[in-house]
């Protein structure tokens, strides 16, 4: 005799991820018959709203793209600027551009790795659940996320939507009284960031083996950040102007954000993807602290993300108080810039993986067109794909709330940043 | 715990929190006003500050640290007229995850903060009832109705360590 199981699982909203999604999994008979990851949140037409705008406008405009990486925004419009002016800010930009990355990779992967993704590891529903049993790690978690923004804001101005770059270089040189005492405490948070990598490595992180392509920046001497070629795990490199040319996106009828596929097919990017191409650029303590883990990348586990995340962490505290280091202000922190037209191209990584922009200028130096790929949306076709192996993985004859379990944490691995959005406090209000 | 110019330590912070090129914007106006109404008056310069926080709620946490007081101000949705000041307890907060960045209200985040014992030892939560902008009253009428409350709390906060200079 046989048997048939039906399971349709619905996750109407995604808790704990940047934004509106849901999860549509239907499995006949042992078989995922449908898997749609739907991003319903509305169009935000950004790049529409950049066209007619002037450069000098841009790195304030896209910083409003996210709450959580607007660094990133800026970085790759301002690479795309500066491409096309055939400007070089020279040293002291270059290098507290990085700082500035920094800030917002330790931020953004304090952010997840402790709030997101960590009560999936342990079992809780929420950070909240995990404060008793684990405060010393979320206090560790707190401190450094609160150093990441104070990195932002000794160069942006202020730690979301950071307002201190500029086509050139920054508007403002921080004095070096404050970037010595910021760095004093860069330097005593090592111990802390160090700890993490163990402790994540620690977590009961699922087994999982999967064949995917990582996709990320590759620089020739550092670990990548805001400039390098774009690299895949099966042979691509090619410079960023030619992104288009390899890689395309498209529409699905259930999501408002498009997939992206490298040669028809999907692709990851992000901290793991950029850790399996550029191990051999970290900094000596950070491989000697992976080492101790026992985990080796490249890696196919997805889960090891969160290890990538806490050795970025550390990555980018040792490249910070490296740059830092003997710091003195310029007499200029920007170089001038004279407009031309033409297409100018910009990829850095994002903390959640490579963010691409292409920009069409006029004589002016206004926006007639721009394209932005944002990592999430880049991520999505793994997403459903990882989704498949890792409930195939686990058993499709597991309870509804074990599968939803797992489905879950499996998409909040990939950190998405859906957008950002406006919120309310909702109060209970007990009437008479 | 912050501190401001010359060492002082911030001791009173008043947060208005939104998001302003979202619509959302009457904490922000609030807590504006509440700077220009010079709640810290006769305390030292740098004890009492005010700040606008955007999301993510995460980033609410920092700026409570170390404090003696927080006054957090930010929008609400009850049905209430538009405009109307209320203030809050925790316990009002409903914590929902739909329109909050990365799961992170203000609601989970003063959870969290409790939990992890990271509030001060008095917060203030003020709640002005969202509507269209025209319904919206002027920022001073809502000073007018919270200012004695808060100078009376900020009193209290400080007058433990330090009384007023003048």
């Amino acid at each position: 005799m046989t048997t048939t199981r039906e399971v349709r699982l619905c996750v109407p909203i995604l808790a704990r991820v940047e934004g509106e999604g849901a999860l549509d999994l239907v499995v006949q008979d042992g078989r995922i018959e449908t898997l749609r990851l739907r991003i319903f949140e509305p169009p935000r037409m950004f790049e529409k709203f950049l066209e007619g705008r002037e450069y000098s406008e841009l790195p304030d405009l896209v910083a409003r793209i996210c709450g959580i990486c607007p660094v990133a925004y800026q970085m790759s419009a301002v690479q795309a600027i500066e491409g096309l002016f055939g400007i070089d800010p020279g040293p002291w930009v270059r290098a507290m551009r990085r700082v500035f990355y920094c800030g917002e990779w330790i931020q953004s992967h304090a952010l997840h790795i402790h709030w997101l993704a960590a009560p999936d590891f342990l079992g809780y529903e929420s950070a909240v659940g995990m404060a008793q049993a684990h405060a010393g790690v979320l206090q560790r978690g707190l401190a450094l996320q609160g150093l990441g923004n104070a990195i932002i804001k000794l160069l942006g101005a202020r730690s979301v939507h950071p307002v201190g770059a500029r086509a050139g270089g920054f508007y403002a040189a921080p004095p070096a009284e404050e970037v010595a005492a910021l760095r004093a405490r860069l330097v005593a948070a090592l111990p802390d960031a160090e700890a993490l990598i163990a402790w994540a490595a620690s977590l009961p992180l699922p087994a999982s083996d999967q064949d995917f392509i990582s996709v990320s920046l590759r620089h020739p001497l550092d670990y990548p950040m805001n400039e390098g070629r774009i690299v895949a795990s099966h042979g691509l490199d090619i410079p960023v102007s030619e992104y288009e040319t390899h890689f395309a996106e498209r529409q699905v009828a259930y999501s408002t954000a498009l997939f992206a596929d490298l040669h028809g097919r999907p692709y990851l990017v992000g901290p793991l993807a950029r850790m399996n191409l550029n191990a051999d650029r970290l900094h000596p303590p950070v491989r000697a602290a992976l080492a101790r883990t026992g985990i080796v990348f490249p890696s196919r586990n997805m889960f090891h993300s969160v290890v990538a995340r806490a050795a970025e962490i550390h990555q980018a505290l040792l490249e910070a108080i490296g740059l830092l280091a003997g710091y003195r202000r310029p007499a200029e922190t920007a170089a001038a810039a004279v407009p031309r037209s033409g297409t100018g191209f910009g990829a850095t990584e994002a903390p959640r993986g490579l963010l691409w922009h292409r920009y069409e200028f006029d004589d002016e130096g206004c926006v007639r067109r721009a394209r932005i790929v944002p990592p999430t949306s880049q991520n999505q076709g793994r997403m459903e794909e990882d989704l498949r192996g890792a409930l195939e993985a686990l058993g499709l004859d597991k309870e509804e709330e074990a599968l939803r379990r797992r489905a879950e944490m499996v998409i909040r691995n990939y950190d998405p940043c859906i957008s950002c959005a406006t919120h309310f406090l909702r109060v209970r209000v007990a009437r008479p | 715990m912050s501190a401001a110019g010359g060492g002082v330590c911030v001791r009173v912070r008043i947060i208005g929190i939104g998001s302003p090129s979202a619509g959302d914007d009457a904490g922000w106006r609030l807590a504006r006003a509440l700077q220009g109404a010079d709640l810290g008056r006769g305390f030292a310069d740098g004890t009492v500050e005010t700040v606008l926080c955007g999301h993510p709620g995460d980033l609410l946490l920092g700026p409570l640290q170390g404090l003696a007081l927080a006054v957090l101000i930010d929008a609400m949705c009850t049905g209430a007229s538009p405009g109307s000041l209320r203030l809050l307890e925790m316990e009002d907060l409903v914590e929902g995850p739909a329109l909050t960045s990365h799961g992170f209200g203000v609601a989970r985040i003063l959870a969290l903060g409790r939990a992890l014992g990271a509030l001060p030892p008095r917060l203030i939560l003020y709640g002005i009832e969202t509507g269209p902008p025209q319904a919206m009253p002027a920022p001073a009428t809502w000073v007018k109705q919270c200012a004695g409350v808060l100078r009376a709390e900020i009193r209290q906060a400080l007058g433990r360590a330090q009384g007023p200079s003048v």
